[in-house]
């Protein structure tokens, strides 16, 4: 009998970007607050709890960049994001997408930051002290907020997706210029008929 | 024609003309076979939680390592999936502070080295097995990989290349460097194993103590996968 896979959880942006899919952008001003959201899915063969929580970055020996653990002090998207729901229990091959907000500090310097949103799975033993070493796992998707004065305006598409340059081969927007111009031919042609009616008859 | 059979036949019109540009432009909307797969990136099988054995404090120091018959079994794996076929990935560890605290520091004491020696089917590349099935890019590196076998010998841990300390759990480290591009990817398992060690001097206090490793999976792509 093949062995329970009791480990695999998954996280990643729920709606692409126009940098790296993989990761999160968002640009701010100071003082606002900008909204996203993951989706979190559970790939194991049981029920998982996964805990979401947002983290600084640190690095390694090696100089890369990795997230700091929850419990030391977080200055910036580790302080500033919250999670909507930052506790979750998933069904096997069952997903949910969670929003999470940043609210930026009036007072941050202009620039980039790069942090993380992580997500743990929250095991029965999580909290269980006994001698030893425990393992734990985390899947940490890359955040990067941008601040500054003149924030992007991000626009999405029916699937949420970000609108760039590909959206004229979409569907819903030649069904939205189809009716728009109907509406505006609509309108001219109903005006048109109004102003003969009320020409005077002698 | 009455005005809302002329306005009918105008929206006709226009949803024809869209349709038009839309089979036009778009790409593979005739295909007849659709495969989806859902891009994932997740840790399939992770280490279990394990003890050192118990020692007594001596004058000397005592050298402790995870696997003391020398053997790096099948509870010391770690196995990756990625199934995304486009751009790369970053494993890596971090220990959290023994508690409670011991006098000195035992993160700086506490090592690991990983091998790609298991016994599942695949093929090793710079200490890193690639499970059978696995296909892409097999440019990763394991920066704390060792060839040898006797995991209860210290020396594994803290001689060349590892006397220069960077090894040592006091910071987090890198497992799996496996960054790549948006032009390439990796379908499959990447697999390895972990093996630790714990240098307990005089100055530490006898107690029970415990830490959390903490393996954290992070994307490393350049570039924008579709």
């Amino acid at each position: 009998m093949a062995e329970l896979n009791t480990e695999s959880y998954t996280l990643r942006p729920t709606y692409k970007n126009n940098i790296n899919a993989n990761k999160i952008f968002l640009e701010a001003a100071p003082g606002t607050t900008v909204e996203d959201f993951v989706t979190v899915g559970n790939q194991a063969d049981v029920p998982l709890t996964i805990h979401l929580y947002a983290a600084d970055m640190t690095s390694t020996q090696d100089g890369r960049a990795v997230s700091k653990n929850p419990g030391l002090p977080q200055e910036t998207i580790g302080k500033w994001v919250v999670i909507e729901q930052s506790e979750i229990t998933l069904q096997p091959d069952e997903s949910a997408v969670v929003g999470f907000k940043a609210t930026i500090p009036p007072e941050t310097v202009l620039g980039d930051y790069k942090g993380a949103i992580v997500a743990t799975k929250k095991s029965p033993d999580y909290y269980e002290i006994t001698p030893g070493v425990k393992a734990s796992t985390r899947i940490a998707l890359e955040t990067n907020i941008t601040v500054t004065d003149t924030p992007q305006v991000v626009s999405r598409g029916l699937d949420g997706s970000v609108l760039d340059g590909s959206i004229i081969i979409s569907w819903y927007f030649w069904l939205s210029l189809t009716f728009f111009i109907g509406s505006i031919i609509y309108f001219v042609y109903t005006g048109k008929r109004g102003k003969i009616k009320k020409t005077p008859t002698p | 024609m009455t005005r809302p059979y002329s306005l009918l036949v105008f929206s006709l019109l226009c949803a024809f003309v869209a349709l038009v540009f839309e089979v036009q432009y778009a790409r593979g909307v005739n295909s007849t076979i659709e495969i989806s797969r859902t891009p994932y990136l997740f840790f399939a099988d992770v280490p279990n939680s394990f003890s050192f054995n118990p020692v007594t404090t001596a004058v000397t120091d005592t050298e402790l390592t995870s696997d003391s018959d020398g053997v790096l079994g099948d509870e010391r794996l770690l196995t990756v999936e990625d199934t995304r076929g486009c751009g790369g990935l970053l494993l890596q560890l971090e220990a959290s502070t023994f508690t409670p605290a011991a006098g000195a520091s035992l993160n700086n004491n506490f090592r690991v080295v990983t091998s790609s020696q298991s016994g599942d089917v695949g093929t090793e590349v710079n200490g890193i097995k690639y499970l059978s099935g696995f296909e892409g890019d097999q440019s990763g590196i394991a920066p704390l990989n060792v060839a040898t076998v006797n995991f209860s010998d210290a020396e594994l841990f803290t001689a060349a290349p590892f006397d220069d300390g960077r090894n040592i759990l006091n910071q987090p480290v890198d497992l799996i460097q496996g960054d790549l591009d948006s032009n390439s990817g990796r379908i499959g398992q990447m697999q390895l194993g972990l093996s630790f060690y714990v240098n307990i001097t005089k100055y530490f206090n006898p107690g029970t103590y415990t830490s959390t490793l903490t393996f954290t999976l992070t994307d490393s792509t350049q570039g924008n996968c579709p």
